[in-house]
């Protein structure tokens, strides 16, 4: 058996991801929720290019290394020529781990 | 991604899309399976963790800060912070999910980035929650399945940031943006990603996400005729 606290942990983890979904859902109808939903579609776009962003250049909180950021920088580039979404990822893993094989990181 | 969306337009089948969506969510859940086994975490716990919070980000957040030598109650904190995101997400899908309770119940769990943003890419309303229960559920099975063979692709590789698959996490949300981003979002993209970079050396592990919603400041002029 694993450490209690993290099972109680993660169940915790899931019960709140589970909640906050739901609140999203459950006050979607609402009228303020109506009004927020002009805001709600760009959010999501801005959340997804800040997620995208800081996991590419960050582990933790210092630089990742050039591999990781050259192999998104990749995608970027195959995904604007409007490459299929599993190519464009399957080359930011293949860039990386080419750089690494090569002592860049 | 673009190029499915035109081709969805003309067939209306959403399947190539989402078969090609969920082989991507595949690979990003090798690199969080493989990298739990890094952390220490047992392998029965990494797969229904997967099922059960069902949301990349935080997943690898929760394994990243335990691997990091965090407590596990910062963690589940910095993992939940991550997915406040999803309430944002919930209010969009709220406009299109069933209205009968059960289903709407269980719609709830399926709502993510991938299955959010890809029922919103559709141009006409009516398709978009088949859209979103369609990729829902093949990022349900694709998920756990991706952890699971990250797990053993672990035993058998033992450093698998040799495989680069890191790079797959930002690479599909990258994907996502680039296919289907409407042009008046990009502006504000751009800045709360700046803010979100700038942001993250000085803030608690995956706060800086949510900082990057300023961004969303810049439409401000544009909407507040409207609103």
């Amino acid at each position: 058996m694993p450490d209690a606290s993290l099972v109680a942990a993660i169940l915790v983890l899931a019960a709140g991801t589970y909640a906050i979904r739901l609140f999203g859902v459950g006050f979607g109808q609402s009228r303020l929720a109506l009004r927020l939903q002009q805001w709600s579609d760009p959010a999501v776009v801005v959340l997804l290019a800040s997620v995208a962003a800081t996991a590419t250049l960050f582990e933790g909180q210092g630089f990742a290394g050039w591999a990781r950021t050259l192999g998104v920088a990749a995608a970027i580039g195959l995904a604007a020529m409007r490459a299929p979404i599993v190519v464009v990822v399957v080359a930011a893993a293949g860039v990386t781990a080419c750089l690494r094989a090569f002592g860049v990181d | 991604m673009m190029l499915f969306v035109r081709s969805l337009q003309r067939t209306s089948s959403l399947l190539p899309p989402t078969l090609a969506i969920a082989a991507a969510v595949l690979v990003v859940g090798v690199a969080y399976g493989s990298a739990a086994l890094a952390a220490g975490f047992p392998p029965w716990l990494v797969i229904a963790v997967a099922a059960l919070v069902l949301s990349a980000s935080s997943e690898l957040l929760f394994v990243g800060v335990i691997a990091a030598g965090g407590q596990p109650w910062i963690a589940v904190v910095a993992a939940l912070v991550v997915n406040v995101r999803n309430a944002v997400y919930g209010f969009s899908a709220s406009s299109f999910l069933p209205r009968q309770r059960l289903l709407r119940l269980l719609s709830a769990h399926l709502v993510n980035d991938e299955s959010v943003a890809f029922a919103l890419a559709q141009p006409q309303p009516a398709v978009r929650l088949r859209a979103f229960r369609i990729l829902g559920v093949a990022i349900l099975i694709a998920w756990p399945l991706g952890a699971a063979l990250g797990l053993l692709i672990g035993y058998l590789a033992p450093d698998p940031s040799r495989l680069g698959l890191d790079a797959a996490f930002p690479a599909i949300f990258v994907a996502i943006l680039i296919g289907s981003c409407p042009r008046s979002a990009a502006v504000p993209a751009v800045v709360g990603a700046a803010i979100a970079v700038a942001a993250t050396p000085f803030v608690p592990a995956g706060a800086a996400p949510i900082l990057g919603l300023f961004g969303l400041l810049t439409l401000v002029r544009m909407r507040g005729r409207h609103a």
